[in-house]
């Protein structure tokens, strides 16, 4: 337990590893969420074209 | 051939004719020219309102809150600067001249400095004298806002070279310009604060010199390559 | 060398070639942040001076290094699409942006909560680096806001290049001039990060964070510039070929 407080630092320690870890994992989703987002656009258009055709 | 090339006046007179047409139009809508001014004033006069009269606080806050208000007052003209020409179609003229469009980007600073920095110049010394500025320091001021002015119409000139055509592009103008404005002013207010507690102003005043002098050299040309971008 | 360098520009290679590397840059990113993270936590000796609030830096130097890197990889990348026209240049410029922001704001937060039990404060003016960071943040917000604003995508790419040089020349000088502003602040006396003696174990925790941070950093810049290709590349044939294999037949 006392690992895990840090001396008196505990809360800042923990917070800004805590933050740092959000800020990858939202960074990595959103890559994937705007890959797929631009390729799920791209298909619905051509699959309007295609039935335009 | 040759007699085309003839016809082409020289650098100097491509400069100057621009200058001169900037003015001239500037002369017809004196609004241009004096609404900056008026913003300086009124942003100045609002933080003692803001702040309190107190004669020690304007004394501390005074070349802090003068260049602000300069700075804003640059911005506020800054977004003009190339969109008369871009709306009444003479941006595309000027790109297609013949003279190097830097020179001409060069020349829109200029005449910008001319009819909005040197007049804040002027004025900056009334102001300052209602922020209880000594006499000594207010010539400090003076000189930093010179350079500081000049640096500034030549950055605003890339941004607003940027921005020219597009929507909303004032708010844009003044989110990429202001960053980049941060050292100007950084040294400008630091110096005159230095100057009013007697102490060396030479280093910030050398700074803006020197940054004046990199803009002068640098800026027309970003500025030439974002119009001939925004203009395609 | 050149054709090497030309296939790899080609869309299509790319979008192949980033989908192999990607994982090899994930799997090396998280071995090196996991040992980092560890070692940083638990096995590195508190600082004398600054105790265990000192393991925040593990976080927040990697988060500014890459703040920084990002910003260089930007301009240089526009750079290169401006001279010579890759339009794999431009996106990887465009894909850049958004990252740097994310790191730069994490060193601005970890830096702020850093400085809370150092300062007694969570914002401290009178620290260079903070305010640089700041003035960094500002940077990128004004570059994604003039792409943002631009419809048309190659002028988008072109203009935003010009904006990126231009802060690229300014960043020294607005970091010489934080230095300079700050230098006369009679501000509290700042704790120097690290410290001049650093001891191995404190060292090599750091070093394997700053590795996994610029894996992970190339793992997430190539992901970006893969949707950034496809969108770019929306009306070609190798993108109709791939996203609707059905059609291959007919």
């Amino acid at each position: 337990m006392e690992l895990f407080a840090m001396g008196e630092y505990g809360p800042f320690v923990w917070s800004s590893y805590f933050l740092t870890l959000v800020v990858v994992i939202v960074s990595a989703v959103q890559a994937r969420q705007r890959h797929r987002q631009i390729a799920n656009g791209i298909r619905q258009r051509l699959k309007a074209e295609e039935t335009n055709e | 051939m040759n007699s085309d090339e003839a016809k082409i006046p020289g650098l100097w007179h491509g400069l100057r004719s621009i200058v001169r047409r900037d003015l001239l139009l500037a002369w017809k809508r004196p609004g241009d020219m004096l609404n900056p001014l008026f913003f300086f004033a009124m942003v100045s006069a609002l933080f003692p309102l803001a702040v309190g009269p107190s004669a020690e606080q304007l004394a501390i806050s005074g070349p802090g809150v003068l260049w602000v208000a300069a700075l804003l007052a640059a911005l506020l003209s800054l977004n003009s600067l190339f969109l008369n020409d871009y709306e009444d179609g003479s941006l595309d003229q000027i790109i297609l001249s013949p003279q190097p469009l830097p020179l001409l980007a060069l020349g829109k600073s200029v005449s910008h400095w001319l009819v909005s920095g040197l007049p804040l110049v002027i004025v900056s010394p009334l102001v300052a004298m209602t922020f209880r500025m000594p006499v000594e320091t207010v010539g400090v001021l003076m000189v930093t806002l010179v350079f500081g002015t000049i640096s500034l119409s030549l950055l605003g000139s890339i941004g607003a070279a940027l921005t020219v055509g597009l929507n909303r592009g004032n708010a844009l103008l003044s989110l990429l310009i202001l960053p980049l404005a941060m050292p100007v002013l950084i040294f400008g207010a630091r110096t005159v604060s230095l100057a009013a507690a007697d102490d060396a102003v030479a280093a910030g005043i050398y700074f803006l010199a020197a940054y004046c002098m990199l803009a002068i050299t640098f800026a027309p040309f970003a500025a030439a390559a974002a119009l001939k971008i925004s203009n395609e | 060398m050149w054709k090497f360098l030309h296939k790899l520009a080609s869309p299509p290679h790319f979008y192949d070639l980033s989908a192999k590397i990607i994982p090899w840059f994930s799997v090396g990113a998280l071995a090196f942040i996991a040992y980092g993270t560890i070692a940083g936590l638990f096995f590195a000796p508190a600082d004398y001076q600054q105790g265990d609030a000192f393991r925040i830096i593990y976080v927040h130097v990697p988060a500014a290094y890459l703040s920084m890197l990002a910003y260089t990889a930007m301009a240089v990348s526009a750079g290169i699409g401006l001279i010579w026209r890759m339009k794999l240049a431009h996106a990887v410029a465009a894909a850049a942006a958004p990252l740097g922001a994310w790191f730069t704001f994490l060193a601005l937060a970890t830096g702020s909560i850093w400085g809370r039990p150092m300062w007694g404060t969570w914002w401290e003016w009178g620290d260079p680096r903070l305010t640089s960071e700041l003035i960094m943040l500002f940077l990128y917000f004004g570059y994604m806001a003039l792409r943002g604003a631009i419809d048309d995508t190659a002028k988008a790419d072109r203009a935003s290049a010009v904006l990126a040089l231009v802060g690229a020349v300014n960043i020294p000088i607005i970091h010489f001039s934080v230095e300079w502003w700050s230098s006369l602040h009679q501000g509290p006396t700042l704790v120097r990060e690290g410290g001049p003696a650093i001891v191995p174990a404190m060292m090599y925790p750091l070093l394997a964070m700053i590795i996994g941070f610029s894996l992970l950093f190339a793992a997430l810049l190539l992901a970006r510039v893969r949707s950034e290709v496809l969108y770019r590349e929306r009306r070609t044939h190798w993108v109709r070929k791939l996203l609707m294999p059905s059609e291959e037949s007919t």
